[in-house]
C-alpha cells in the first residue's frame, strides 16, 4: 500500500475547493450556493489540519485556525439564510435569476 | 494580570467602543422614546471618548498585546484616528436617513460601531487569525447595513455582497493556509523571520498573490470589484458613504502592513500589485463614462481611488506609505463632501439620476460651488488637495525602478480619462437652459459639513507642509 | 514702518478679497449700488498705494533694504517651493506705479462704464488683475513668478473679451490668449531647464527653489560648469517669454488685437502694467544674462522700436496707433537694458506708463464724444473740449520727449547710447517718428472744423482721473536732473521740432510727405499680417496636407479614442449583468490569469 502523504491531502482539498467554487458559479438555487460555500470552507479546514498534522511545527496554530474558520463559516451561512429568507418572502422562488435587478 | 495590562496599554479605544455597543443594545430594550436622539448621542459619545482614549495608550515603542496578536504603534493609531474622523462625519451627515427608522436606530448605531471596532482590529492585527476574524466581522456588519432599508434592491445587494464576500474569504484562507504550510506560523513577524532565513519559492509568490487578491475585495480593486457597483446602488446614501470609506481604510492599512512584513521579499509581488491597481484605475475610468445613476458614478469613483491607494501601497518605501496616509486623509474629506451633496439633494427630491441635478447652480449657488470644489478635488486639478495628493503619489512612483515608470505613464493616461467622470457631473450642474431646476431647502447640518469639507480641501492645498511632514513621520514607524 | 513691512501680503490679498466679496455679494444683492463696487475697489487700491508709498520711502533710504518673507509651501524631498513676498527697490517702484495707475483707472472706469451693463463683472476682473499683477511683482522666486504670470494672462483675457457679445471681440481675446500662451510655454520650458541645471550641477541644494536672491550664486556656479551655448539657449527661452509678453518684434500682433478691449482696460493693461511684466522679468534675471544675450535684447528692442514707430505713422485708428507706439517705446526700454543700464530703463518705464495711460484715457474721452476712433471721422475737438486738447498736447510732448517727463527719460537714454553712432541714429529716428505720429493725430483730431453732433462730456470721475494723470506726467520731469545739456540734447530737440512742423504741414496739405510707397508699407502694417496669411497660402499644398492631417488624423485620432472609450465602456456596463455568479466567475478568472502569468514567468526563468 502506498503511504498517504501530505500531498494527497493537499490535492484532495484543492479538488474540494474547485468543486465548491464551480458549484458557486453554476448553481441556480441560492441555497446550493450557500452549501457550496460551506464545501469550500471545509476544504480550507482540511488544508490547515493536514499541514498541522504532517509537519512538526512548533505551534498548533493551524488547528486553532480551523476551529475559528468553522465557527465563522457557520455565522456566514446563518446570515446568508436570513437574507435568502427575506428575499423569498416576496418572491416565490429563490434562484440566481431572481436577484438580477441591480445591473448595468 | 497580563490582560488588564494589555488592555490598558493598547486596547482602550476598542474597549470603549465595545462598552458603548453593549450600552446601545441595552438601551434598545428599555428606552422606547426618543430612540433616535439617544442612540445618536451614545454613538457620538463613543467616538469622542474612543478618540480621547487614544492619547492614553502606549504608542511610541510598538506595543504588542495579547500575546503578539495585537499591535499598537503610531501607524495604526493614525489609521484609527482617520477612521474615527470619517465615522463622526458620516453620522453627522446621514441623519435624515436614519431618522426614518425610529425603532431600528439602535440597531443601526450598534452595527455602525461594531464596524468601526472591527476596522480597528483589522488595522492593529499582527496575526492572520485576528485579521481574518476582524475582516469577517466587518463584512457581517456591512451585510446588515446594506440591507437596512427593507426594499428588494437592498436585500438583493446584501445577498450579492455575502456571496462575493464568502468567495473572497475562501481565497484569502487558501492563501493563508499555504503560507502556514510554508512557514509554520501565522504571526506576521514570525512569518517574516522564517522567510528571511529560508528563501522564497514559487509557492510563496502564488500564496501572496492569493492573499492580495482576496484583500482587494474590501478595497474594491480589480479581481473583486464587481460587487461595489451594485451594492452602492442598492444601499442608502449614508451606508454608501460608510462603505466607501471604512472598509477601504481598514483594508489598505492591513495591506500596507502586510507589504512591510511579508510581501517585500519579492519584487514580482510589488509589480503585480501595481499592475492590479493600474487595471482597476483603467477599468473604473473607462467604465464610469456611461453611467446615468449617481450612486453608480460614485461607485466607479470609489474603485478609481482604491486603485490609487493600492498603487501607493505597492511602492514599499517611506515615500509610498507617507503618500498613502496623505492620500487617505485628503480623500476622506472629498468623499464625504460629494456623498453629502448627494444626500442633501436626495432628501429633497428622492431621485438617483444624474440628469435631475441639472442646473442647480442657478438656484443654489453656494451648494454647487462647494460640490464642484469636491468634484474637482477628486479629479485632481490644481487649487485643491486632490492635486497635491496625486502629485505626491506620482513623485513617489517615479522613485522606483523602471517598470514603475511605464506604470506611471499609464496611470497618467488613465487619470486623464477619469477626468471625464467628474466633469460629466460638473457639466450637468452648470447646464443653463433647464426650466425645472430644483431649489434645495434648508438642511443645515448637511450643508455645513459640505462647506467644511470643501474649505478643508482648499486649505490643505494652501498649507500642505505640516500634513506632508506628519505623514512622513507616521509612515516611518510602520 | 514695521507695520507696513510685516503686512506686505495685505497688498496682494486685499484685491482678491474684494473680488470675492463682489462675486458673492451678487447673490445677496449687496452691490446693486454701482458706487459701492467702485468704492470698495478703490479702497483696496488706495490701501495698496499707501502701503507701497510707505515701503518705497523705506527702501529708498541710503542703505538698500530688502524685505523678504516667504513660507515653504511644498516640501517633497528635492522640490522645495516657497511662496511669499520679496520687496526690493525694483519691485517697490513697480508697485507704486501699478497702484497709482490702477487707482486712477478705476476712478475713470466708474465714469466710463457707468451706463454699460455688467458693471460689477468689470470691477471683479479689475480686482483680479490687481491681485495677479501684485503677486507677480512681489514674487521671491521664479515659480511664483510663473504662477502669477499665467494669472495675469488670464486676467487680461477676461478683460479683453469683456464685450464678449460682439463676435470679433471674443475671437481677438482668444487669439491674444493663445499667442501669450506661446510665450508662457517658452518661459516654462526655460524655468524647467534652468531648474534642471541648478539641481544637477550645484554643489549644495539651495534652500529656496530658484529664488531671486540666489541668482548671483547660480550665475557664478553655472558659468564654470555647463557649456555656455546651452546655457545661453536656455536663457533665451526666458527672453522669448519676455518678448511675447511685451509685444516685441516677431510677436507684436497680439497687442493690436488687444485693442478691442474697453479703453480703460487698454490704458491699464496694455500701456502701463501688463506689458511691463516682460521688462520686469528681464530685470529680475539680469545677473544671469551674458553679453551675447544683452546684444540680442538690444537688437530686438531697436528693431521693434523703429518698425512699430514706422507702422504707427500712417494708422488712422487712434488705439491702433497708440498700441504700436507702446510696442515701440517698450523697444526703447529693452534697448536701455541692452546697453546695461537698468536705472534708465526703469525711469523710462515709469514716465512712459503715465504718459501712455494719459493718452489712452484721452482716447477714451475722444471715443465717447465722437463715437468713433478713426481720425478721419473726427475733427475740431479743440473747440468743443479745450481741456482735452491741452491734456493730449501734454501727453504728446511727453511722449515725444520735448518737455516734462519724457524729456528727462529721453536724455538719459541718449546719454547712455552716446558712444554708438548707429544706435544713436536709430533712437533719434524713432523719436522723430514718434513725434510725427502723435502730433499728426493731434492736428487731425483737434484742429479743423467743428462737427455739430459733438457734445462735451461732463463726467466728474473721468475729468478727475485725467487731471491727476496730467499732474503725474508733468511732475517727474522736475524730479530728475539732467546731467548736462550737450550736443546730443540739442540734436534731439531739433529733430522733434522738425517732426512737429512736418506733422503740421502734412495736416494742412492733407497728405503725408513721405514717398507713397513707404506710406503704403506703413499703412498696411508692413504687410506683416498679410505675410503671415500669404505664407500659408503660398505653400498651398503643405497647407492642404496639414489641413487634412488635422482633420482626419488628429481629429480622427481624438474621435477614435472617444469612440473606443465609449465602446469599451458599453462592454463594461454589459459585463455588470447583475448575476452574482457571473461576478464570482470574473474574479476567479482574473485570479487565474494572474497565476498563469506568474507560472509562465517562473518557467521562463527556470529555462534560462
Amino acid at each position: 500500500m502506498f503511504e498517504i502523504t501530505l500531498y494527497h491531502y493537499l490535492v484532495l482539498s484543492l479538488i474540494l475547493f474547485a468543486i465548491g467554487f464551480i458549484g458557486i458559479i453554476i448553481s441556480k438555487n441560492i441555497i446550493k450556493v450557500l452549501i457550496c460555500i460551506e464545501i469550500v470552507m471545509s476544504a480550507i479546514n482540511l488544508n490547515f489540519i493536514a499541514f498541522t498534522a504532517y509537519k512538526n511545527y512548533l505551534f498548533l496554530s493551524g488547528m486553532i485556525f480551523a476551529l475559528f474558520i468553522t465557527a465563522i463559516s457557520a455565522v456566514q451561512t446563518a446570515i446568508g439564510l436570513v437574507l435568502i429568507y427575506q428575499i423569498y418572502k416576496n418572491k416565490e422562488k429563490i434562484t440566481s435569476e431572481e436577484i438580477e435587478e441591480l445591473k448595468g | 494580570m497580563e490582560i488588564i495590562k494589555d488592555i490598558q496599554n493598547a486596547y482602550l479605544p476598542e474597549l470603549i467602543l465595545f462598552i458603548f455597543i453593549i450600552l446601545n443594545i441595552i438601551f434598545s430594550f428599555f428606552i422606547k422614546k426618543n430612540t433616535y436622539k439617544i442612540s445618536k448621542i451614545t454613538t457620538l459619545l463613543a467616538i469622542a471618548l474612543s478618540g480621547l482614549s487614544i492619547f492614553f495608550i502606549q504608542i511610541n515603542p510598538t506595543y504588542k498585546a495579547f500575546n503578539d496578536v495585537y499591535i499598537s504603534n503610531i501607524y495604526t493609531t493614525a489609521f484609527k484616528i482617520m477612521i474615527l474622523i470619517s465615522g463622526l462625519l458620516i453620522i453627522l451627515s446621514s441623519q435624515s436617513f436614519i431618522r426614518e427608522k425610529r425603532q431600528k436606530s439602535y440597531e443601526f448605531f450598534s452595527i455602525f460601531l461594531t464596524g468601526i471596532l472591527s476596522a480597528f482590529s483589522i488595522i492593529s492585527s499582527n496575526d492572520f487569525i485576528s485579521a481574518f476574524i476582524s475582516i469577517e466581522l466587518l463584512s457581517v456588519c456591512c451585510y446588515f447595513l446594506t440591507s437596512f432599508r427593507r426594499n428588494h434592491k437592498s436585500k438583493e445587494a446584501a445577498l450579492k455582497y455575502l456571496i462575493t464576500g464568502a468567495s473572497s474569504s475562501a481565497i484569502f484562507l487558501l492563501g493563508i493556509s499555504y503560507l502556514y504550510g510554508i512557514t509554520g506560523n501565522i504571526n506576521f513577524s514570525d512569518i517574516s523571520d522564517v522567510i528571511s532565513t529560508s528563501g522564497i519559492n514559487i509557492m510563496f509568490i502564488i500564496t501572496c498573490i492569493l492573499i492580495i487578491s482576496a484583500l482587494t475585495f474590501k478595497l474594491g480593486c480589480i479581481p473583486f470589484n464587481n460587487w461595489i457597483i451594485d451594492i452602492y446602488e442598492g444601499s442608502t446614501y449614508g451606508v454608501g458613504t460608510y462603505l466607501s470609506l471604512i472598509p477601504k481604510i481598514a483594508a489598505i492599512g492591513l495591506i500596507s502592513r502586510l507589504f512591510v512584513f511579508i510581501f517585500s521579499y519579492s519584487p514580482i509581488i510589488q509589480i503585480l500589485t501595481a499592475i492590479i491597481a493600474l487595471c482597476s484605475i483603467i477599468y473604473s475610468a473607462i467604465g464610469g463614462v456611461n453611467q446615468t445613476n449617481i450612486k453608480r458614478l460614485y461607485a466607479y469613483s470609489s474603485i478609481l481611488h482604491s486603485g490609487f491607494l493600492l498603487l501607493a501601497a505597492s511602492c514599499v518605501s517611506v515615500y509610498g506609505f507617507s503618500c498613502l496616509i496623505f492620500y487617505i486623509f485628503t480623500y476622506i474629506f472629498m468623499n464625504i463632501g460629494i456623498w453629502n451633496a448627494a444626500i442633501i439633494y436626495t432628501t429633497n427630491y428622492q431621485s438617483d439620476e444624474i440628469i435631475d441635478y441639472k442646473g442647480i447652480f442657478y438656484k443654489n449657488p453656494y451648494f454647487s460651488i462647494a460640490y464642484t470644489i469636491c468634484l474637482i478635488s477628486l479629479a485632481g486639478l490644481p487649487p485643491t488637495s486632490g492635486f497635491l495628493s496625486k502629485l505626491y503619489l506620482f513623485s513617489a512612483l517615479s522613485r522606483e525602478d523602471f517598470t514603475y515608470l511605464i506604470i506611471l505613464f499609464l496611470t497618467l493616461c488613465a487619470t486623464v480619462i477619469s477626468l471625464f467622470l467628474y466633469f460629466k457631473m460638473i457639466k450637468v450642474i452648470y447646464e443653463k437652459n433647464s426650466q425645472d431646476t430644483k431649489i434645495i431647502k434648508n438642511i443645515t447640518i448637511g450643508k455645513i459639513i459640505l462647506y467644511i469639507c470643501s474649505i478643508i480641501t482648499i486649505l490643505i492645498c494652501i498649507y500642505p507642509n505640516e500634513f506632508i511632514k506628519l505623514s512622513q513621520i507616521i509612515a516611518y514607524y510602520i | 514702518m514695521d507695520f507696513f513691512a510685516n503686512n506686505i501680503f495685505l497688498i496682494m490679498f486685499l484685491p482678491l478679497w474684494i473680488c470675492l466679496i463682489i462675486i458673492s455679494g451678487a447673490f445677496i444683492r449687496l452691490t446693486e449700488n454701482r458706487k459701492m463696487t467702485a468704492f470698495l475697489t478703490s479702497i483696496s487700491t488706495l490701501t495698496g498705494l499707501v502701503f507701497s508709498i510707505a515701503l518705497f520711502n523705506d527702501i529708498k533710504s541710503p542703505q538698500p533694504i530688502i524685505i523678504e518673507d516667504s513660507f515653504s509651501w511644498l516640501n517633497i524631498d528635492n522640490l522645495n517651493i516657497y511662496l511669499g513676498v520679496l520687496l526690493d527697490s525694483t519691485s517697490a517702484i513697480f508697485l507704486v506705479i501699478l497702484m497709482l495707475i490702477s487707482l486712477l483707472i478705476q476712478i475713470y472706469s466708474y465714469g466710463y462704464m457707468k451706463n454699460k451693463e455688467e458693471f460689477n463683472k468689470y470691477f471683479v476682473y479689475l480686482n483680479f488683475f490687481n491681485f495677479a499683477m501684485t503677486g507677480l511683482i512681489l514674487s521671491p522666486n521664479l515659480i511664483q513668478l510663473y504662477i502669477f504670470w499665467e494669472l495675469v494672462g488670464v486676467a487680461s483675457y477676461l478683460l479683453i473679451g469683456f464685450f464678449h457679445k460682439k463676435e470679433d471681440v471674443s475671437q481677438s481675446a482668444k487669439k491674444v490668449f493663445i499667442i501669450n500662451r506661446f510665450g508662457d510655454t517658452a518661459l516654462l520650458a526655460g524655468i524647467i531647464f534652468f531648474a534642471y541645471f541648478s539641481i544637477t550641477y550645484m554643489n549644495q541644494q539651495p534652500n529656496e527653489f530658484l529664488a531671486f536672491s540666489d541668482l548671483d550664486y547660480f550665475h557664478n556656479q553655472l558659468q564654470s560648469l555647463t557649456y555656455p551655448n546651452v546655457y545661453n539657449l536656455v536663457l533665451s527661452l526666458f527672453l522669448i517669454g519676455a518678448f511675447v509678453k511685451s509685444a516685441q518684434f516677431p510677436f507684436q500682433q497680439w497687442l493690436i488685437d488687444a485693442m478691442k478691449a474697453p479703453t480703460p482696460v487698454s490704458a491699464l493693461i496694455h500701456s502701463a502694467t501688463m506689458v511691463c511684466a516682460g521688462i520686469f522679468l528681464i530685470i529680475r534675471i539680469y545677473p544671469l544674462l551674458s553679453d551675447e544675450l544683452l546684444k540680442i535684447i538690444l537688437s530686438i528692442g531697436l528693431i521693434t522700436a523703429v518698425l512699430c514707430a514706422f507702422i504707427a505713422i500712417s494708422q488712422n485708428n487712434i488705439k491702433k496707433m497708440l498700441a504700436y507706439s507702446t510696442s515701440s517705446q517698450l523697444g526703447l526700454m529693452f534697448t536701455a537694458i541692452g546697453l546695461q543700464s537698468i536705472p534708465v530703463a526703469i525711469i523710462y518705464l515709469v514716465i512712459h506708463s503715465f504718459t501712455k495711460a494719459l493718452l489712452f484715457l484721452c482716447a477714451g474721452n475722444i471715443s465717447q464724444i465722437s463715437n468713433s476712433i478713426e481720425t478721419k471721422d473726427i475733427s475740431g475737438l479743440r473747440k468743443i473740449d479745450f481741456y482735452l486738447a491741452i491734456y493730449w498736447l501734454i501727453g504728446a510732448l511727453s511722449l515725444s520727449g520735448l518737455f516734462f517727463g519724457g524729456f528727462t527719460s529721453k536724455e538719459m537714454l541718449l546719454n547712455i547710447a552716446e558712444n554708438n553712432k548707429s544706435i544713436l541714429f536709430l533712437i533719434l529716428l524713432t523719436s522723430f517718428m514718434s513725434t510725427f505720429y502723435i502730433f499728426r493725430t493731434y492736428f487731425n483730431i483737434f484742429e479743423g472744423n467743428k462737427r455739430e453732433e459733438y457734445k462735451i462730456i461732463n463726467e466728474k470721475s473721468m475729468s478727475f482721473a485725467l487731471m491727476t494723470m496730467v499732474i503725474f506726467v508733468i511732475f517727474p520731469g522736475f524730479l530728475f536732473k539732467v546731467s548736462q545739456i550737450n550736443m546730443l540734447c540739442l540734436l534731439a530737440f531739433g529733430v522733434c521740432i522738425t517732426a512737429i512742423f512736418s506733422a503740421y504741414f502734412s495736416n494742412k496739405c492733407n497728405k503725408i510727405m513721405i514717398p507713397p510707397l513707404l506710406y503704403k508699407l506703413s499703412q498696411n502694417e508692413l504687410f506683416i499680417p498679410n505675410l503671415y496669411n500669404s505664407i500659408g497660402r503660398l505653400f498651398n499644398l503643405i497647407y492642404f496636407a496639414v489641413n487634412i492631417i488635422d482633420k482626419y488624423v488628429i481629429e480622427g485620432f481624438i474621435n477614435i479614442t472617444v469612440k473606443i472609450t465609449k465602446f469599451i465602456s458599453n462592454i463594461i456596463s454589459k459585463l455588470q449583468n447583475g448575476n452574482i455568479q457571473t461576478y464570482v466567475s470574473y474574479s476567479i478568472f482574473s485570479i487565474g490569469i494572474i497565476l498563469l502569468i506568474i507560472l509562465y514567468l517562473y518557467f521562463m526563468a527556470l529555462r534560462s
